[in-house]
């Protein structure tokens, strides 16, 4: 009897809750394409010596940069807080800011300082994030700048920031003629340039290992091509091929152990795999026409190539262990040089149509292919570790230099213009 | 030499010949050597025109296209034009109603006004009456005290003056005048009673008929509060008309308010589903806005709230009629489930 | 049977046979240097034009190649007499290592976009060349390929040695040995012009000869 009662106490109980009164319900299936708005404060500064960077405009450079933010300009700031008690959330609503960034840097003596910032959501008042008391020295001013880039940027973006790597690029200064050729490397912002290799014979093809450590890149010699790997911290350098016939786009793979590259010493360009440890060579392409522009997918089971096998290159995969081989790209005249997105989800490569080369981005899950540039003579495309941004050369007033574009294609800058033409970036990855 | 011998020449031509003939009656009668008659093909003339029928073809069908999407757009404008006609009509029906009712109540009030008054004036009346007459009888009652007292003093009076003969012829004089004088007394207060039967059948009558008038009021007063019910009644279902059409436009006002505000981050993807609760003040403006049901991702939920907190103050809501939006807008559920992504 | 089909029949057996018969072996997609029914049918006549050439005079004519891609061995002289053919050689060495063989002829040959044929103007300097490589057997070259700057760089390093490698296989079927050649490219790396026009890149996409 107990349990019929309760039962119909129940079910009379949820008959009820079910007459109570309807609430409004709005469903919102859309949104805005835009930019998230914020405002990084000039941090406050308390020192005797001239402060060594200005932290809040780099940080403000990088996370505009990454092309999922908008910063509101210094000028239009009606206070300059640098605690989150003189943040008046009126004023910083006013300029339609929605998260705010304060911060200060405090000098300890000539070489140490000590920097505090913190992330401000303006819409609800409330702390993101708030660091204090991070050491930094004079000379690492930039870095530290770089690090709460990443950290703001995690924040808001639930991805990792990419604003603490470095790029490597080749410029070539003087007589066109006879140029100076210098392989480069710098921050991902193009400042702090620092050349590692100088030569007046091409350089060429330069990549990252996978941990940061080594590069690779091409260089002629005796009017020949020749492959290195260098140790970036020491400067040692081993050449590791200089066949008859092109030796090029070397291309490490993902568990840093083997190189893949173009030798056409067999008759025609293919594909080799060249193992560091035993030095020997493991032939992975067998076709009369052009193979070569070889790079690795991240899981290391296949790599991406160029080939013009079906007349006009275009890009194929190529699997390590069965050698099969299959075609990738379908759209445009002709596609070449294609590297995958740290997850595997796109392509990029550079695409002709209508005699202009593009940098395209491709969906490896529905094949649908976006032009990502508008620019000239379009190249080299590197993509940064965190998938978000796309590095390539091309030409401005007849010059050649770096630019960048976001992934989703929505921003779009050019690196400041170094002396000279400059190309062949790539993008190093997370320095763990 | 025999025909079937093995030297003669007979058996072998026989055969010889009959092989010819057979081959030659089998290719004249089965073989054919008539070229095939591909040249029939031919006959067809060169032009070969058709009426077409252009309803068919695409640009008639697109003719048509455009036809159809005239009158509709025609249609719908005049549809529209008349349901707007009809909401205004809707609306002005509506405020004379209002009106009207508003009139009536106020009618209502003056009668019964006027009746309370004339009641108050009736029953001032009758105290008035009431005291009078209680008056006149204690005044009746003094006079006749005094008259008794006097009365008293004199028949002492009369007594001591008349002490002896006259005592006793005074004294039965007396007391057949006193007896006269009860027997008078007697018939009036006799008379005095009558007369107070009557008054009080009077006065009963006066509250019996008192009694039918207010019954009767009543039910005036009930059949006026009938009409008056069933005229809300009308008003409130048009109220609810208005109100439903109200809640419409201001869910949209919202939603198109935190739309555009609406900002998702870089990993949001269709499908992903996160519902907040809004409390709104009075002016408008948003007082809390509450996770109900997370996504999973508090970034993605994270920026919902933002969207919300950045909609402002919409006024619209401070306009409403304050039960209206105590009853709609003090609490309600927004659900961000983006479909417009492209990952 | 019908005649008309019979002779139709005829017709494609005899036309395959004829296709079958010339059907080339090069299977390159781009196409390649000199086809080789032409380097035949050029081969037969010149064993007839060789015979009456021994000098190295400008305007030789002949493509030096027959069948086996020998030079011819009978020579004969300006009165028509047949001359030794040792006698000959050493006549023709003598002239050839003076290098007026290559005075004035051109180092450079230019190519189609995106293509490496040898053009027709090219093959005469060309073969001067060749000349000089099969007289001198010591003498080494160097096919330097290029290409312009369109397109991405390492495809171009491809393009241009492909280029040198048509040159090369020009001469090879003029009689030089392979030893005698390399062939190397620089891509889009060194380009004679700096524009960025069609003229500029027309005269980047080329094949320089060196002699190391």
């Amino acid at each position: 009897m107990k349990k019929l009662k309760c039962f119909s106490l129940g079910l009379m109980m949820l008959l009820l809750s079910g007459l109570a009164k309807a609430q409004l319900v709005i469903e919102i299936t859309s949104g805005a394409d835009q930019l998230l708005p914020l405002a990084v404060v000039p941090f406050a500064y308390e020192g005797q010596d001239a402060l060594p960077a200005d932290v809040a405009q780099i940080i403000e450079n990088d996370l505009k940069r990454s092309g999922l933010f908008e910063a509101i300009p210094r000028t239009n700031m009606l206070s300059l807080p640098s605690k989150k008690e003189d943040v008046h959330f009126r004023d910083w609503r006013l300029l339609k800011s929605d998260y705010v960034v304060i911060g200060s840097v405090k000098q300890i003596d000539a070489s140490n300082y000590e920097i505090a910032f913190e992330l401000v959501n303006v819409l609800s008042q409330k702390t993101v994030e708030k660091h204090e008391g991070l050491a930094v020295k004079a000379s690492g001013m930039r870095d530290a700048a770089h690090y709460i880039s990443d950290k703001i940027y995690k924040l808001l973006t639930g991805v990792r920031g990419a604003f603490s790597t470095r790029i490597l690029y080749v410029t070539a200064e003087g007589d066109r003629a006879a140029p100076t050729y210098r392989l480069q490397v710098a921050d991902a912002d193009g400042h702090r340039p620092q050349v590692i290799v100088e030569s007046e014979e091409p350089i060429l093809s330069p990549s990252w290992s996978h941990d940061g450590r080594f590069i690779t890149y091409v260089m002629f010699r005796d009017r020949r091509p020749n492959i290195f790997v260098q140790e970036l911290a020491t400067g040692k350098r081993q050449k590791i091929a200089q066949y008859k016939g092109l030796n090029g786009a070397p291309a490490w793979s993902p568990d840093g152990k083997q190189l893949a590259i173009v030798l056409s010493k067999d008759g025609n360009p293919e594909i080799y795999i060249f193992d560091i440890a035993t030095q020997k060579l493991n032939r992975i392409t067998n076709h009369y026409s052009i193979d070569t522009e070889p790079s690795w997918e991240p899981d290391g089971k296949g790599i991406v190539f160029t080939s013009d096998r079906g007349g006009n290159p275009q890009i194929y995969r190529v699997d390590i262990s069965s050698k099969a081989v299959e075609r990738v790209t379908f759209e445009g005249d002709l596609n070449t040089r294609a590297r995958m997105t740290p997850d595997g989800r796109y392509l990029v490569t550079v695409q002709k149509n209508d005699g202009n080369y593009h940098v395209a981005l491709q969906d490896m899950k529905n094949g649908r292919v976006q032009i990502l540039t508008e620019t000239y003579l379009d190249e080299s495309p590197s993509i940064a570790p965190n998938g978000s941004m796309v590095m390539y050369a091309t030409t401005y007033n007849g010059k050649g230099i770096l630019a960048v574009v976001s992934v989703d294609g929505l921003v779009k800058y050019r690196l400041p213009s170094a002396a000279g033409e400059v190309r062949e970036p790539a993008w190093s990855p997370f320095f763990e | 030499m025999s025909f079937f011998s093995k030297e003669s020449y007979g058996l072998p031509m026989l055969l010889a010949l009959s092989l010819h003939l057979f081959l030659i009656v089998v290719s004249l009668v089965a073989v054919d050597f008539k070229e095939e008659q591909d040249l029939r093909v031919n006959d067809r003339p060169v032009v070969q025109a058709k009426v077409v029928d252009i309803s068919q073809t695409i640009i008639g069908k697109k003719i048509e296209e455009n036809k159809a999407k005239v009158k509709a757009k025609a249609l719908a404008a005049k549809q529209k034009t008349q349901r707007d006609k009809k909401r205004k009509a809707a609306e002005q029906a509506l405020k004379d109603r209002k009106k009207q009712l508003a009139q009536q109540k106020k009618q209502k009030q003056a009668v019964e006004k006027k009746a309370r008054v004339a009641e108050k004036a009736a029953r001032k009346a009758e105290a008035d009456k009431l005291q009078k007459r209680q008056a006149a009888e204690a005044d009746k009652q003094q006079v006749a005290a005094k008259k008794s007292q006097q009365a008293k003093a004199d028949a002492k009076k009369r007594l001591a003056q008349e002490s002896s003969k006259a005592d006793k012829a005074k004294k039965l004089a007396e007391a057949k005048k006193r007896e006269q004088a009860k027997i008078n007394q007697q018939k009036a207060a006799q008379e005095r009673k009558r007369l107070e039967v009557i008054r009080i059948a009077a006065e009963q009558k006066k509250r019996q008929e008192e009694a039918q008038q207010a019954l009767v009021q009543e039910k005036a007063r009930k059949e006026a509060l009938a009409a008056e019910l069933a005229l809300q009644a009308e008003a409130e279902r048009l109220d609810d008309i208005a109100e439903a059409q109200m809640l419409q436009s201001m869910s949209g006002l919202i939603n198109q308010r935190i739309r555009s505000r609406w900002i998702r981050p870089p990993n949001a993807k269709n499908g992903m589903r996160t519902q907040l609760s809004i409390f709104f003040l009075p002016t408008g403006e948003v007082d809390l806005a509450q996770i109900t049901r997370s996504s999973g991702d508090d970034l993605f939920d994270q920026r919902a709230v933002d969207a919300v907190y950045k909609m402002g103050r919409i006024e619209e809501l401070s306009e409403l009629d304050p039960y209206v939006f105590e009853r709609n807008f003090r609490q309600i559920e927004i659900i961000f489930n983006p479909q417009d992504l492209r990952r | 049977m019908s005649v008309n089909k019979l002779g139709k029949m005829a017709v494609i057996g005899l036309s395959a046979a004829l296709i079958a018969g010339c059907s080339t072996t090069a299977t390159e997609t781009d196409t390649s240097s000199v086809s080789e029914t032409e380097a035949k049918t050029v081969a037969a006549e010149s064993t007839v034009a060789n015979s009456n050439d021994s000098s190295a005079k400008a305007n030789d004519e002949s493509f030096g190649a027959n069948g086996n891609g020998d030079l011819s061995s009978v020579i004969v002289d300006g009165n028509g007499n047949v001359v030794s053919a040792d006698v000959a050689a050493a006549a023709e060495t003598a002239a050839a290592n003076a290098k007026d063989m290559l005075l004035g002829v051109a180092h450079v040959f230019y190519f189609d976009f995106d293509k490496s044929i040898v053009r027709p103007e090219a093959r005469e300097a060309l073969a001067k060349h060749a000349k000089y490589l099969v007289a001198n057997p010591d003498a080494q070259v160097v096919l330097e390929g290029h290409a312009d700057e369109r397109g991405t760089r390492e495809y171009n390093m491809a393009l241009g040695e492909r280029r040198a490698k048509a040159v090369s296989r020009y001469l090879t079927i003029q009689g030089v040995a392979a030893a005698q050649i390399e062939s190397v490219s620089f891509g889009e790396e060194k380009p004679l012009e700096f524009g960025h026009n069609k003229s500029a890149w027309q005269a980047n996409r080329r094949v320089e000869v060196r002699y190391e």
